[in-house]
C-alpha cells in the first residue's frame, strides 16, 4: 500500500528480495514507556498536590514513592526483557557510550531509581517530611529528563522519520502528565476530596487535549512534508493494519476522557473521573503502541 | 584512510555471486544477510526491464547506528568502517531502529547486532572484500575514498552527474556510492512490494527471547 | 536535525566515566597493540590485493571473518600466544581447482585451514584466463555442497531382499560394488557376441569434463554411450553441425558490437554463465548493445537494450526477417558469403532447384551460375518474410523488429550469439532457430572475426576426449583400440538416422516396447531387449526427462535393467530406484582435465582433488597410489568419496578383466585389461614368472627407474605443482 504515486511508466514492483526484518521492539517497548510515563507521571503529580493540597496529600508521600518505585522497576524488567542479551545490561555502566539517549537515559534512570528510595527511606524509614520534600524537587528536576530521553532516543532513529522532536518530547511530558493524573485519580482519588480531583481532572484533560491536537495534526500535516511520514501514516489510514487500533486508542487515550471530565465537572462526579482514568491508563497503552509499530512497518531497503 | 563503495548498475546482473560469497566468507546464518540483491522490474510489456541493486552497509560518516549504540558496539575503525563487537552487544536493536537502509539485523546465532563490515578482516589482511572479488562483471568497486588516485575515486570523476547515494536527505553521509542509479532502485518507497508474492517475502527465522 | 562530525562522535566516546572501563583500558592495550604491531595485519594497508601472491599460496595468513565479530583487531589484537583473547589467524594452504556445478569449469581456490584439515572457503582463481578470479554463486557455494550433512558419505547399496524404490539401504564397500558390478559388467562383455557390446550402457548426465569416460567405453569394446543432450542441446547442436559440422558455437562477446541472445547468457544461467556474462559486461562497457530473445523477461532479457519477446516458436521467423532485408537491401558481405558458403553447391543442384520452383518457392531455376545468380535466387526465396507477416505471427511490435536490424546492421561483423539453451533445449523444431540465425548472421559475415560467432572446436583443448592415448597401453592416438563394428540400437534407433547425439529421452520407451524391438529384430538387425548394466552418471532422468514415471517403471523392471548404479554425490529422484549408488567427487574432490570454449582463445583447467594434495603436501603419502584420492578423503574426514579417473582404472584393471580374458579384437591380442594396465606391473610379472634371478639387480634399477617415470607422470597428471 504505497502512498507514492506509480506511474504507467515506471510501475515498479519488487520482484525478488529476502525477507527483511519487520518488528524489532514489539510490545514490550510499549510497556516500557507506558510504565515510564506512570513512574515519572505520579512524582509530577504528587509535587503538584503537595504544593496546593497538602492537607489532602500528606499521607501520599510514601505510598506514591512506592508507586513510582514499582512502575520503574516495571519500566526497567520490560526494557531488560527486551534485549537479545540482557546480562549484558552492565555494559551500559562499564562501557557506556554517551552520544547514545540510551545510555544517558539509563544513567538517569538508575540515579533517578536511587532518588526514589531515598524518598521511600525519608518517609518511611525517617519520617521526615521536609527532608522529603527537599529531595522532592530534586526528584521532579530529574523526572523531566528521565520522561524526555525516550523522545530522545526515538530521534536518534534516524530511520523512522516518524518520530520528530520536538512533537515526541512533548508528547512524552504530555504522557506522563496523563498517565500520572489518570493514575493519582484512579488509585488515591477517594481520598483527595473533589476540588484535587478536579484539578488532576484539569490535568488531565488538557493533557488529553494537546496530546490529541499533536496527534491529530501530524496525521493531517505530517505526509505534506516527508515521503516516509506519509508512507508510515498510510498504516493507520483507510484499510490499513492498525488504522481500527490507532482510533479506539485516540477515543480511549483523548477524546473520551475529556468529554467525561466535561460531563463529571458538571455532575461533580469522581466515579466518572475514575471511568475516564481507567481509558485513559489502559488507551495510552494503545496510542504508544500504534505509534511505535507503524514506522517498523515501513521497508528501509 | 577511508575505505568506500562504489557499485555500477549498468553492469549488476542480479547474479547473486556477490551475495553467497559474502555469507560464506563471513559466516552468515541463515534468514539473514550482510549483502543482498533487489529486484525490482518496472515499465508495462512490453517496455519492461528489470533493476538489480546491491545492498549492504553504507559505513557513513555520520552513522545513526554508532550514535546510537549504548555501548559502542558499533564503532568506527581508522579506515572509516563502522565495525560491530559481538561481545559488546547487548542487542538493543537501537541500532537496527535507527539505521535508516535496514542494513542491520540481529544474528539470531549470537543474539546482536550485525552487518556488513566491509570484509574488515580482510582489509586488515591486504585482501579486497569477498564480494568484489567474486563479482563475476566487477559491479563492485572499492577503495580509499581519500586518495584521488584510487580506482573509486577515478570511477567516480569519470561518471561524475550519474553518483548517486540512498537517501542522502538523513544526513548520514553514506561511503557507499551507485552509478546509473535511479528512484526506483535508491528508494524502497518508489516500488510496490507485495506481501507473500515474492520468493523470499517472509523472514523464516524465529528470533529469540525479546520477543521479536 | 544537526550533524555533528565523527571526531566530536570520536572524542565523546573515548572518554569513561567507570573505574573498571578505564583500568582493564590501560593494563591491556600495551598488550593488544603490541600483537597488531607484530603481524603484518593493519586496518589501513598499503594496497588491496584480490589474490594473494602465489609464493604465499602453501602458507597464506589472514585474518577470520567470523572471529572477527568480536570487535576486531583494534579491540581484541592478533591471536598468538601472548595474546590467546586476540582475533584468530587462518592459516592457509590454498590449492588451486576447477568448479563442477556446470561445464563452464571456472577456476576455484579452496582455502584450506591447515589447523583444521577443513576447506574453510573456496574462491575463484586468478589463473583462469577466463573466469579471471571470479565466480558466480554456484562456485562460492561447493564449501557448503563439500560438507553438506545430507552428502552420501560411502557407497550405498540396495538391501538385500528389498525391492528397487523401497528405499531400503545398506552401507557397502568400494571393494564389494566393484566386485559386483565389475563380475557382471565382466561376465556381459565376456560373451563377445554383439549384443553384449550394448548391453552396459554408460549414461552420462554432467559430464564435467571432456569427454574421458567415454573413451572408457570404447576400450570396453563397447557402442554402449549414452548422454543428456537430446533432452537438453541437440537443438542447438544440429544447426550448428548442418552449418559448420561443428556443434556448438563459440563467440568472441568482449569484442562484439551487438550481442543477440536467443538464451540468456548475459545474466542467467547459461551454457558457461560466469564467464560469458563478464565478458559480456566488458563488451557493454565499451558500448556494445545487448538484444535477448525470450519468450520470459529473464535478468539477461530485462537488462537488454532491447527485449524481444516473440511468441515460443516463432523465433526463426525473426532471423528470416534480417535475412530477407538483408538481401532485399544490399547488405550482404559478398566477400565473406561468396568465399565461405557453398552457394556453387545449391546453384550445381538442378534437381532440388526445380523441386523448388514445384513448390513455388522460387519462380524459375536460375539460368546464370554465378554469385549475383545466387543472391537473386535466395532473394526470391526470403522475400515473404516481411515485416508485416513476421510481427503478426511473432507478436513482436513491428517497431522491434526495425530497430533490432539496424541494431544488426550498426554491428557489421561483430556479432556475437550462441544457439544453446532456450528454443535450442528440448523444444521440437527449435532447431530450426539456430539453423535460421546462422543464415543472417553468416549474410553478413559476423562468423569467425574480431566480436563475431565461431566454432568451439577451435577454442577447446580436449586431453579427456582423447581417452587414455596418453597412456601406453592404447597406442598413439589410441591406435591401440580396435575398432567396434556394432550399431546400438537403443542409443541410436533405426527411425531416425539423422539424429544429432543418442535418443536418450527414449530408452525406457525402447525397453519396454517389445514390438519395436520384434519389428527390428525380424528385419535382422540385434536390438537388444534389456541392458545388463545401466550406469548413469550425475544424471536425474526420473526428474528431468520428459514421463519421469514411465523412467521409474523401466528402472525398477530388473528383467530390463539388470543392474543399476549412479555415479553420485547426492541423493536424487533416479538414485532411489537404483542397485548402487557410489559417491563421486564434487570439484574440489576429483581429477578431471576441463577445457570450454568460453572466449577465442585456448585454454584448460584442471580439477583435482584439493584436500589430498594438502594431504601430500604435508607429507602425508597413500598406501595405495591407484586409490590415493580416496585414502585422501577417508583421511581428511568427507568419508568415502572417490572420483572417476582412478574408479575406472581399477574397475577396468583389476574388476570387469581381473584375469585379461576379455578379448577385444579377432586376433585376441588385446583385452579390456590391457588398455589400462601399466607396463610396470607387466614388466615385473614377467620377470618374476620368468624367474631370472641374476636379473634382480638390474631389475630392481628398472623399478626404480620406472617408479621415478611413474612419479613423473603423477606430477603430470595430478598437476599439483604450478598450472
Amino acid at each position: 500500500m504505497a502512498a507514492h504515486e506509480v506511474l504507467a511508466a515506471t510501475n515498479a514492483v519488487v520482484t525478488l528480495d529476502v525477507g527483511i526484518p519487520g518488528i524489532v521492539w514489539p510490545w514490550l517497548v510499549t510497556i516500557n514507556m507506558w510504565a515510564k510515563s506512570i513512574g515519572t507521571g505520579v512524582i509530577f503529580m504528587l509535587f503538584f498536590l503537595l504544593s496546593k493540597h497538602p492537607e489532602k496529600s500528606q499521607d501520599l508521600r510514601f505510598p506514591v514513592a512506592v508507586v513510582s518505585i514499582v512502575f520503574i522497576h516495571i519500566f526497567l524488567l520490560f526494557t531488560l526483557a527486551d534485549l537479545h542479551q540482557p546480562f549484558r545490561m552492565w555494559h551500559i555502566f562499564f562501557h557506556p557510550h554517551w552520544s547514545s539517549a540510551i545510555t544517558v537515559g539509563a544513567w538517569m534512570a538508575t540515579a533517578f531509581v536511587g532518588l526514589l528510595f531515598l524518598l521511600a527511606f525519608l518517609s518511611f524509614i525517617k519520617k521526615d517530611n521536609a527532608a522529603y520534600d527537599k529531595a522532592l524537587l530534586w526528584v521532579v528536576v530529574l523526572a523531566v529528563p528521565v520522561t524526555l530521553y525516550t523522545a530522545g532516543l526515538m530521534s536518534q532513529c534516524t530511520a523512522r522519520e516518524l518520530w520528530q522532536m520536538p512533537a515526541e518530547a512533548a508528547q512524552m511530558i504530555l504522557a506522563a502528565l496523563l498517565s500520572g493524573s489518570a493514575f493519582m485519580i484512579l488509585v488515591f482519588g477517594s481520598k483527595l476530596g473533589w476540588e484535587a480531583n478536579r484539578n488532576l481532572a484539569t490535568i488531565l484533560g488538557l493533557s488529553a487535549l494537546m496530546s490529541f491536537i499533536i496527534y491529530m495534526s501530524e496525521y493531517v500535516f505530517g505526509p505534506m512534508k516527508a515521503e516516509e511520514i506519509a508512507a508510515t501514516l498510510e498504516y493507520i489510514k483507510g484499510d490499513g493494519p492498525y488504522t481500527v487500533m490507532f482510533w479506539i486508542g485516540q477515543w480511549m487515550t483523548y477524546l473520551l476522557p475529556m468529554l467525561l471530565i466535561v460531563l463529571a465537572r458538571a455532575s461533580k462526579s469522581e466515579s466518572i473521573l475514575k471511568l475516564a482514568a481507567i481509558l485513559a491508563l489502559a488507551g495510552l497503552w494503545v496510542v504508544k503502541h500504534v505509534w511505535l509499530m507503524i514506522p517498523q512497518l515501513l521497508p528501509m531497503s | 584512510m577511508q575505505l568506500g563503495f562504489l557499485v555500477d548498475l549498468h553492469l549488476c546482473m542480479g547474479c547473486k555471486g556477490c551475495e553467497i560469497a559474502c555469507k560464506v566468507e563471513n559466516e552468515v546464518p541463515l534468514s539473514t544477510w550482510r549483502l543482498r540483491v533487489k529486484y525490482v522490474d518496472v515499465g508495462t510489456f512490453p517496455e519492461t526491464k528489470r533493476t538489480f541493486t546491491p545492498l549492504r552497509c553504507n559505513h557513513c560518516e555520520n552513522a545513526p547506528c554508532e550514535r546510537i549504540c549504548p555501548v559502542s558496539a558499533l564503532h568506527y575503525l581508522d579506515n572509516g568502517i563502522v565495525n560491530i563487537d559481538k561481545e559488546r552487544c547487548i542487542g538493543c536493536a537501537g541500532c537496527v531502529m535507527a539505521c535508516p537502509y535496514g542494513a542491520i539485523y540481529i544474528d539470531p546465532q549470537t543474539n546482536t547486532a550485525d552487518k556488513c563490515t566491509y570484509c574488515a578482516h580482510r582489509i586488515a589482511s591486504s585482501m579486497m572484500p569477498a564480494c568484489v572479488v567474486a563479482c563475476p562483471v566487477q559491479a563492485n568497486i572499492f577503495g580509499d575514498l581519500d586518495d584521488a588516485s584510487s580506482n573509486i575515486s577515478k570511477y567516480i570523476q569519470t561518471n561524475q552527474g550519474n553518483v548517486q547515494v540512498r537517501k542522502p536527505e538523513k544526513g548520514t553521509n553514506p561511503h557507499h556510492y551507485y552509478v546509473g542509479g535511479g528512484n526506483v532502485t535508491m528508494n524502497p518507497l518508489a516500488s510496490f512490494r507485495p506481501e507473500g508474492h515474492d520468493l523470499f517475502g517472509k523472514m523464516t527465522s524465529k528470533m529469540p527471547i525479546g520477543g521479536h | 536535525m544537526y550533524l555533528q562530525s565523527r571526531r566530536t562522535f570520536l572524542k565523546g566516546a573515548a572518554f569513561t566515566v567507570a573505574g573498571a572501563a578505564i583500568a582493564k583500558g590501560v593494563f591491556t592495550a600495551d598488550a593488544l597493540a603490541e600483537s597488531v604491531k607484530e603481524s603484518k595485519f593493519t586496518d589501513t594497508p598499503d594496497s588491496l590485493s584480490f589474490y594473494p601472491p602465489m609464493e604465499e599460496w602453501a602458507d597464506f595468513k589472514e585474518l577470520d571473518g567470523d572471529d572477527w565479530k568480536r570487535g576486531g583487531i583494534e579491540r581484541k589484537g592478533v591471536r598468538s600466544e601472548e595474546n590467546p583473547d586476540g582475533i584468530e589467524v587462518n592459516d592457509y594452504m590454498i590449492v588451486p581447482t576447477a568448479c563442477s556445478n556446470c561445464e563452464a569449469a571456472c577456476g576455484l581456490t579452496a582455502w584450506i585451514d591447515k589447523k583444521t584439515f577443513t576447506v574453510k572457503k573456496y574462491m575463484g582463481s586468478p589463473l583462469h584466463p577466463a573466469s579471471r578470479g571470479r565466480n558466480c554463486a554456484k562456485g562460492y557455494a561447493t564449501q557448503s555442497q563439500m560438507y553438506d550433512p545430507d552428502r552420501i558419505a560411502f557407497p550405498l547399496k540396495r538391501a538385500a531382499g528389498s525391492a528397487r524404490g523401497e528405499g531400503k539401504w545398506v552401507r557397502t564397500t568400494w571393494d564389494e560394488a566393484m566386485t559386483t558390478i565389475g563380475t557382471k559388467m565382466g561376465d556381459t562383455l565376456r560373451k563377445g557376441d554383439d549384443l553384449s557390446k550394448k548391453s552396459v550402457m554408460f549414461h552420462v548426465g554432467r559430464p564435467n569434463e571432456n569427454g574421458f569416460t567415454g573413451k572408457v567405453w570404447h576400450t570396453l569394446g563397447s557402442d554402449c554411450f549414452n548422454s543428456h543432450t537430446n533432452i537438453c542441446s541437440s537443438g542447438g547442436r544440429t544447426p550448428t553441425i548442418q552449418w559448420a559440422n561443428d556443434d556448438r558455437s563459440s563467440p568472441d562477446w568482449a569484442n562484439a558490437k551487438l550481442i543477440f541472445l536467443n538464451s540468456s547468457h548475459a545474466a542467467d544461467a547459461g551454457h558457461y554463465f560466469q564467464q560469458s556474462a563478464s565478458f559480456i559486461a566488458d563488451a557493454r562497457a565499451k558500448g556494445a548493445k545487448l538484444v535477448v530473445m525470450d519468450p520470459r523477461m529473464s535478468n539477461s532479457a530485462g537488462m537488454a537494450d532491447l527485449w524481444i519477446a516473440a511468441w515460443p516458436g516463432t523465433e526463426p521467423l525473426i532471423y528470416l526477417y534480417l535475412t530477407q532485408r538483408i538481401l532485399n537491401e544490399g547488405k550482404v558481405n559478398r566477400e565473406f558469403v561468396k568465399k565461405w558458403m557453398n552457394w556453387e553447391v545449391f546453384l550445381d543442384n538442378k534437381a532440388y532447384l526445380e523441386y523448388m520452383v514445384q513448390k513455388g518457392y522460387i519462380s524459375k531455376v536460375p539460368t546464370k551460375n554465378d554469385f549475383d545468380a545466387f543472391l537473386d535466387t535466395i532473394q526470391e526465396l526470403y522475400s515473404p518474410y516481411t515485416l508485416a507477416h513476421v510481427a503478426k505471427e511473432t507478436h513482436v511490435p513491428a517497431y522491434k523488429l526495425e530497430e533490432l536490424y539496424d541494431m544488426f546492421i550498426w554491428a557489421g561483423t561483430s556479432i556475437s550469439t550462441y544457439f544453446w539453451r532456450a528454443t535450442a533445449a528440448g523444444n521440437r523444431g527449435g532447431w530450426m532457430s539456430g539453423r535460421t540465425g546462422f543464415l543472417a548472421i553468416g549474410l553478413r559475415g559476423a562468423i569467425g572475426p574480431e566480436g563475431g560467432t565461431f566454432f568451439h572446436h577451435w577454442h577447446v583443448i580436449s586431453v579427456g576426449g582423447k581417452g587414455g592415448s596418453a597412456t601406453v597401453g592404447q597406442g598413439k592416438r589410441g591406435s591401440d583400440i580396435p575398432k567396434i563394428d556394432t550399431w546400438n540400437e537403443l542409443s541410436w534407433p533405426p527411425e531416425w538416422p539423422l539424429s544429432t547425439y543418442e535418443m536418450s529421452y527414449l530408452l525406457p520407451h525402447l525397453l519396454a516396447d517389445d514390438a519395436w524391438q520384434k519389428k527390428w529384430i525380424d528385419k535382422g538387425l540385434n536390438v537388444p531387449q534389456k541392458l545388463s548394466v545401466w550406469i548413469p552418471r550425475m544424471y536425474n532422468p526420473v526428474w528431468i526427462n520428459p514421463d519421469g514415471f514411465r523412467w521409474i517403471e523401466t528402472i525398477k523392471d530388473e528383467s530390463k535393467m539388470e543392474l543399476t548404479f549412479n555415479l553420485s554425490p547426492v541423493w536424487s529422484e533416479t538414485n532411489w530406484y537404483v542397485d548402487y549408488i557410489l559417491p563421486v567427487g564434487l570439484a574440489g574432490e576429483r581429477h578431471d582435465q576441463h577445457s570450454e570454449a568460453t572466449m577465442p582463445a585456448r585454454w584448460t583447467s584442471f580439477r583435482q582433488p584439493v584436500m589430498r594434495v594438502a594431504l601430500e603436501k604435508a607429507g602425508w603419502k597413500p598406501k595405495n597410489p591407484a586409490r590415493a584420492t580416496l585414502e585422501a578423503h577417508i583421511k581428511a574426514g568427507l568419508g568415502e568419496v572417490w572420483e572417476e579417473n582412478e574408479f575406472w582404472f581399477d574397475m577396468c584393471v583389476n574388476y570387469i578383466d581381473p584375469k585379461g580374458d576379455i578379448f577385444l579384437d579377432a586376433a585376441k591380442t588385446k583385452t579390456i585389461k590391457s588398455m589400462w594396465e601399466s607396463k610396470r606391473l607387466l614388466v615385473l610379472q614377467l620377470l618374476l614368472l620368468s624367474g631370472m634371478m641374476q636379473h634382480l639387480v638390474t631389475t630392481y634399477q628398472i623399478l626404480k627407474l620406472q617408479l621415478l617415470q611413474m612419479q613423473d607422470i603423477k606430477i603430470l597428471n595430478t598437476q599439483y605443482m604450478s598450472i
